[in-house]
Order: C-alpha cells, then structure tokens, then sequence
C-alpha cells in the first residue's frame, strides 16, 4: 500500500469531472467568451461586425435601456416573490397533510408543463384578453377602463404562473425531509402552532426557499415570452430588446452587450443573496 | 375494575376514567389514578397496551375521547399542549436541527418570553446539570444518541415543569449506556423532585427506577403499586407474567380465614396462601403463584414449616453463577422454575423426583383463573422492538 497505489485514485475525481467539465467549456464558456468578442465588435451593415474593443456598445446599451433592465429586475423579483406567497402554502399542504396523496398532487403541480410555455402563455392571453368573460366580469367591478393584459400585473402574473412550479418543487423536497413531528416538541415546549412553524419548520424549509427563489427569478428577469403576450410597448423586459437586437435590426453587439450586463446583474445579485440568506449552516 | 385514584391533595395528575379511541380501535380504557407529587411513575406495558396514547394526552398531543385529566387541580382536558405545564422527552429526542444545543435547551424560555440572556443562563446551567456544559455550541448531529438524549430531558426540565413526560427515552440506547442514563435519571429526578412519569415497555426497566408502576395491557390499567408490591403481590396473571418469572398454578378457592386462605390444587395438595390484604370468594377459581427464587428444591420429604410442596420430576439444571436454574415438571405436566443458590442444592440429579418447596410468605394468589395449559412457568421475552 505505497504512494504509487493512490496516484490512480487522486485522477478518479478528474476524469469523472471531465465529460461535464468538457461540455461547459464547450457549449458555455465557448459562446461567453465569443458574446465578449461580438460586445466589443462594432456594427458593420450587412456584414458580420468588426472586433474593435469597442466598449461603448455596453454604455449605450445601458443608456437606452435602463429602463427595460429595471422592469425586467423588478417584474422577476415580484414574481418571485408571488410565487413564493402562492407556492409556499401549497408545498406545505401536499408535504404536511398530504399523506398517500402526495406524490399524485405533487404531480398535478408539473402537468400543465407537458405543454409548451408558449402555448401557456397564449392560453392565458385568451382567457384573460380584451373580450374575455373573466375581463367582462372584472371591468364590472374596476370599470370600463380595466385590462389584465397590456399592463405590468399582467406581465407579473404571466411570469408568476410560468415559473412557479420552480418555486414550489424544491420547496417541497425541502419540506419533505422535515420530521413534522419537531412541531410537536415546538407545542410541548410552549410555542403555539404559529410560533412553531416560524421558529423550526420554517429555518429547516430555507434551502429549499432559496434554491426556488432563484429557479424563478433568474429565467423570470430574462423572460421575453410572457411581456410580449401579455404586455404592451410599456412593459417591454431586457429579454425583448436582447431578441429584438439579435432577430429583428441584427445589431449583434448591442445585443451581446445587452446580454453580458443582464448576466453580469444577475451573477452579482445571486451573489449578494446567497451571501444574505445562504444555506451554510442550515443543513444540520 | 380496580380504583387508584387516591383523591389526595398531593396528586399533581388526576386521570378520570379517561378513554381513547382510535375510530373503533379502543387505545385507552377508562385509565384512573392519581400521579402524586414528586413522585417517579412508570407506565409499563408491551406495545399497544395504551401506555404511550396515555402519556400522550397527558401532554395533550391527543384529547381523551371522555373522561378528563387535571394537572395541579386544573382540568385540562382540552388545552392545548403549548398552554399546559408539562414537559416531554419525546423518544426520538425531537431536537432542532438547525439551532444549537444552547438555544435548543433555552426554546421554552424564550416561548414564554424570558429575556434572551436570562434563557440562556438557565439553559447552560440546566447544561450543567446533565453534565454537557462545554456542548453548547454544538448543533444536535454532532452529538452522540446518548448526549442528544440528556440534551433533550435539560430542554424539558429547564422549563421547571409540574411534571416531566418521558416516551421511552432510553429505547435507542445500548444496555450499557441505558443503565448509566437510568440511575442519571433517578439522581437528577430526586435533585430537582420534579414528578417523573416515564413510559416503558422494558419489566426491568421500570423497577429500577420507580416509586410506582401502572402496568397496563390492551388499554386497561391491570394494577399500581410499588415494584415490590407488582412483583410479589401481582393482580392479575398479566402481571405476574409480564414482571420477571412466574410459576403459576391453577387452584380453587376453599375458604378465606383472617390473613390466610387456604387454596385446593389439581395436585391433590391443599395450600395456605397469607391474603396480603387481599379479599377471595369462596369457590372462585385462581392462580397461585411462586416465584422461581422463592423455590426449595430437597430430595425426600419437604422440611417442616413451610407454606406448600409439590412433587416434580426434575429435568434440567443449568449453572448460572452463584444461582442454578432449576426446571421439573409436576404430575399435571406443568413446567416449573427454581432459581436455588449452590450452597443450598441437594444432592440431587436430573430425572430425579424431587419436592418443590416454598416458605408460607413465599406464595401469593391471584384473584384471576388460568387454563390448565397456561400452568407452569412464564415469563414476558424481551424481543420487543421499539415501534416509533
């Protein structure tokens, strides 16, 4: 049992990191690096743009969006946060009364996703649109004037129903692996049914909390579908322009700038709140 | 059904007639006795007896079909467990996984808003106590099951409860260190003289450490009473049983005549039984019962003096230390157990016939009848495993 015998051991680790590490590199880091080359490209007509390390294409690209990049941040973070407030609940019920039922509930969760998001999100457009009944009723109540579609609550409600599976799957799996049992020793030790769920099953839930929030924020922030849809010119979101940039006036750079920034913005903020509400320590 | 229900002003818990049922399943029957203060009560029983459903309700995880339960003179019935002055060792501990073992210990402090350094003075001293002063930082995972386990009976008892709950705490533990965490039990239980009511379904278990023992089966109480009184005055066959080995014999009442009543037995012997206060009807069937140490084995004729002698082929001796385990079996076929010390062993061998003996204290009656193939030795296995 020599030194030599553990040298093939060490390479264990490596070689089974490899397939993935070599797909990332690939199929990630590849595209990144060349989005980088094409930001720092400036625009020639009819023509692939010339790399010139150009940087004003991300100061315009600020400039004249900033706008939809803000939308886009605070239409995701409202959805998250609705999907949590819907989602929660729900998991909590199918992992806390649930019983033998739990699966198929469970299941019931992801079937509406058997079906294409667009299809979804025109769905909702139909039901929800100008001449539907539930706007009829609904105008009978807020006056003539009312839309769901068009405005921001319908883009935030688009992005909510989308992504909330995402909230509620992992919020699940973290409440399943809690012993319900602990709310039982929270009552014994003077805590009522309320204070219990804030101070035991509620901390042991929070990796599951976390890992939602983020399933939902990050696609929700670069979502196009649902402000087309379901919004107007107003409630245009980073992810439209980035497409608009790319498929329809063909300035890749700005389109590429657009796409760095809206990546760079959502790396830091993951940072910061896996910093402030981080799983370490809570998986005892 | 027997009365226990002392009605004295030192009970701390008063159990009136309640009753459990689980739909038509029947978990608890009538359960009726007073837990006096200060005292350490066990409720024994195999699994399913009702045991763990009483002290549930006790703690009011579950409300009593009918009939009602006082704690300190104050029906609670219908409180809710966060509202009643009773603490719980749940078996499989229930600690926070997330929280320390400081903050664990000083969780019912804090529910009953004690400031937050006040709780955790008390908590480490109750630390101190169960000796883990250096462990509070700690979370639950990084502690043993027997550290876990004394972490959980201080987060009970820092509350200063009218009474502590304990589900079979130590049934996760081996022998070695249940024993240990019994007599750390007693000692903190007679430090603090805070009433203990403990649930176990393991017969050695309960004697060791308590003042009073329910035994209970099928959801009946059979009989309370000191280890002592169940072991030696036991008032049902269940009892008898379930409480170390028993020989039992099937006997009829013949007549009852101040402290002594005298028993005919299918052995053709006629035996005098002392009542230890006990009431017997005349022409009743009944279960004498001697236990395996109270047993003489002699070679001829039985020594003068004594309570009762049977016959018995003996048919096996098995050195067991300072104690041979002695088994014969009588004219009716029943299997009978001596436990005889060396010193004491005739000059006997195995497919000898030999006399059984018993002193005249030796032999109790139980006021219950047993079939003639139910007769000779019993003792309750110890192959019970821990149902969560």
């Amino acid at each position: 049992m020599a030194g030599e015998d553990r040298k093939p051991a060490r390479l264990v680790p490596w070689a089974l990191l490899s397939p993935g590490g070599l797909w990332l590199a690939l199929f990630f880091l590849v595209p990144v690096l060349a989005l980088v080359k094409i930001a720092l490209s400036t625009p020639v007509r009819f023509q692939d743009p010339e790399f010139s390390w150009d940087f004003g294409n991300f100061g315009t690209a600020l400039s004249d969006y900033g706008a939809q990049f803000g939308r886009s941040f605070l239409y995701a973070g409202l959805a998250t946060v609705l999907a949590f407030a819907i989602g929660y609940p729900l998991a909590y019920c199918v992992a806390a009364y649930g019983g033998r039922w739990k699966d198929l509930l469970i299941g019931l969760v992801v079937i509406p996703f058997f079906t294409s998001f667009l299809i979804r999100t025109m769905a909702w457009t139909s039901i929800l649109g100008e001449r539907s009944f539930v706007t009829k009723i609904a105008r009978g109540v807020l006056g003539d004037g009312f839309t769901f579609t068009g405005r921001s609550w319908g883009v935030v409600g688009g992005l909510t129903y989308n992504f909330l599976p995402f909230m509620i799957l992992p919020i699940y799996v973290a409440l399943e692996k809690i012993d319900f049992r602990l709310t039982e020793a929270a009552g014994d030790l003077y805590a009522t049914p309320v204070a219990g769920f804030w101070r035991v099953i509620f901390p042991l839930s929070l990796p599951g909390v976390f890992a939602g929030s983020l399933l939902v924020f990050i696609p929700a922030a670069g979502d196009f579908i649902n402000a087309r849809f379901l919004g107007s010119p107003d409630t245009t979101m980073i992810g439209s322009v980035v497409q608009d940039q790319f498929l329809v006036q063909l300035d890749y750079p700005s389109a590429a700038a657009l796409s760095l920034i809206l990546m760079g913005i959502i790396t830091v903020a993951v940072l910061v709140y896996s910093k402030l509400f981080g799983t370490e320590g809570l998986a005892a | 059904m027997s009365d226990w229900s002392v009605e004295q002003a030192n009970a701390i818990i008063s159990l009136d007639r309640v009753t459990k049922h689980f739909g038509s399943y029947v978990a608890v029957e009538e359960a009726h006795f007073d837990i006096i203060e200060g005292e350490f009560f066990s409720m024994l029983g195999p699994s399913g007896c009702g045991k763990t459903t009483t002290l549930r309700m006790i703690a009011g995880f579950e409300l009593p079909t009918s009939g009602s339960i006082r704690l300190a003179g104050n029906d609670v019935s219908n409180v809710p467990p966060y509202k009643r002055d009773v603490n719980t060792v749940f078996q499989q501990y229930g600690l926070f996984p997330h929280m320390s073992i400081l903050d664990n210990v000083a969780f019912g402090l804090r529910s009953k808003k004690v400031p937050k350094p006040e709780a955790r003075r008390r908590a480490q001293e109750m630390l101190d106590v169960v000796r883990l002063s250096e462990f509070g930082d700690r979370k639950p995972s990084q502690l043993s099951g027997g550290q876990q386990q004394r972490v959980a009976l201080a987060r009970a008892l820092v509350n200063k409860p009218k009474a502590l709950l304990l589900d079979e705490p130590l049934g996760a533990l081996d022998l070695k260190l249940r024993q240990s965490m019994q007599l750390e039990l007693k000692r903190i239980q007679q430090d603090l003289g805070i009433t203990f009511v403990f649930v176990t379904h393991d017969q050695e278990e309960a004697p060791t450490m308590s003042d009073r023992i329910a035994v209970m089966t099928q959801g009946r109480t059979d009989q309370i009473g000191t280890p002592t009184d169940i072991y030696y005055h036991p008032a049902t066959v269940f009892v008898a049983g379930f409480i170390g080995t028993a020989n039992l014999l099937p006997v009829t009442v013949r007549s009852s005549s101040g402290d002594i009543v005298t028993v005919d037995s299918a052995l053709g012997s006629q035996f005098h039984v002392p009542t230890a206060g006990r009431t017997y009807t005349a022409g009743n069937s009944a279960t004498l019962m001697v236990r395996p140490e109270r047993l003489d084995i002699s070679a001829g004729e039985p020594p003068v003096g004594i309570g009762g002698a049977i016959p018995a082929l003996l048919t096996s001796v098995v050195f067991q230390g300072p104690v041979l385990r002695c088994e014969a079996r009588t004219a009716t076929g029943a299997d009978v157990v001596a436990h005889v010390h060396v010193d004491d062993m005739p000059q006997v061998s195995v497919g000898q016939n030999v006399t059984l003996s018993w002193r005249s204290d030796g032999a109790f009656l139980v006021d219950e009848p047993i079939s003639a193939d139910m007769a000779g030795v019993t003792s309750s296995t110890d192959d019970e495993t821990i149902h969560p």
